[in-house]
């Protein structure tokens, strides 16, 4: 049976079956599964920046896309959703404004950005699967950074909110990954 | 680009990698050839990435072979220098030994 790690990269990089021959070959000679996973993510990674360095006019333009995309998406989540994070930013603390209500605010935003990256390009469908899903990935950070940690009044110190805080931005690259994995044999047919 | 543009370094052990195997160079050889030179673990996604290159240059051409179970039904793709690649190769090998050439740190080392 195909390593699980053999099959995500063929599902990201569906060209690079000769790649995941090598590493099944070099597996049998008794190679590590931390060796194959660390070969796996720098194959994964490396055919990223090649595809992003072969056309990069479309990799910035699909940047503005997004940008664009998830920044209007965000400006519409905050409106249509009692905001627990601005709430707290503009009145302080309240009964509205519980950890675990900001928690959850974080990973909506989270979520939104995944989904709206991967949304976006779905729509444009220039892009191959990786790069649109490192973009999605990227802006999930960037939507729920721009939202909270400017205004954030949580001191360095306080080590759980920020340890749950990464936690939630994890979950969040867990639904781009999945989304992005289940998308990849459409996307790299088209 | 310059048809006698010369070989960045990692180019120039692959190109070096696939003469010395010859009829037996793809990737696991390839990576393995190049680790025993230099002493450090190599990325064959890397290396991939590098022939790749070098074949959109014409200095190797590839071909793939017969799919086998141990490599789970895919099949190797054994790589091969051009004339060109033989000539690039020459041209930054000769580089290396002008620049090199009577450099006093350099002398006396072991091989």
């Amino acid at each position: 049976m195909t390593p699980f790690p053999i099959r995500l990269l063929l599902r990201l990089c569906p060209h690079d079956s000769s790649l995941a021959g090598d590493l099944m070959e070099e597996l049998g000679r008794g190679r590590s599964a931390a060796w194959l996973w660390r070969q796996v993510i720098a194959a994964i990674l490396v055919d990223g920046l090649r595809e992003v360095r072969l056309d990069p006019g479309r990799a910035i333009g699909m940047c503005v896309v997004l940008l664009l995309v998830s920044n209007a998406a965000a400006a519409m989540f905050m409106r249509l959703s009692p905001h627990p994070t601005a709430l707290w930013i503009l009145h302080g603390p309240g009964p509205s404004t519980s950890a675990a209500a900001i928690l959850a605010d974080v990973f909506s935003a989270v979520v939104l950005g995944a989904l709206s990256g991967w949304l976006s390009c779905a729509v444009a469908g220039r892009l191959r699967m990786f790069t649109s899903f490192a973009l999605a990935l990227a802006l999930s950070f960037r939507v729920s950074f721009a939202i909270l940690v400017p205004f954030m009044p949580v001191p360095v110190t306080d080590i759980a909110v920020l340890a749950l805080y990464l936690i939630l931005l994890v979950a969040g690259v867990g639904v781009g990954s999945c989304a992005a994995f289940w998308m990849a044999p459409r996307q790299v047919r088209s | 680009m310059p048809d006698r543009g010369l070989l960045g370094l990692v180019e120039l052990m692959a190109l070096l990698a696939v003469m010395r195997l010859d009829a037996d160079a793809y990737g696991v050889t390839i990576a393995r050839e190049i680790s025993d030179a230099t002493g450090k673990d190599v990325l064959l996604g890397s290396v991939y990435v590098t022939l790749e290159r070098l074949e959109k240059k014409g200095l190797l051409t590839s071909r793939l072979g017969e799919p086998t179970s141990e490599r789970g039904g895919r099949a190797k793709r054994f790589f091969q220098v051009t004339a060109k690649g033989v000539r690039e190769t020459r041209h930054t090998q000769r580089a290396f030994a002008r620049l090199t050439k009577g450099i006093p740190q350099l002398k006396g080392e072991p091989a």
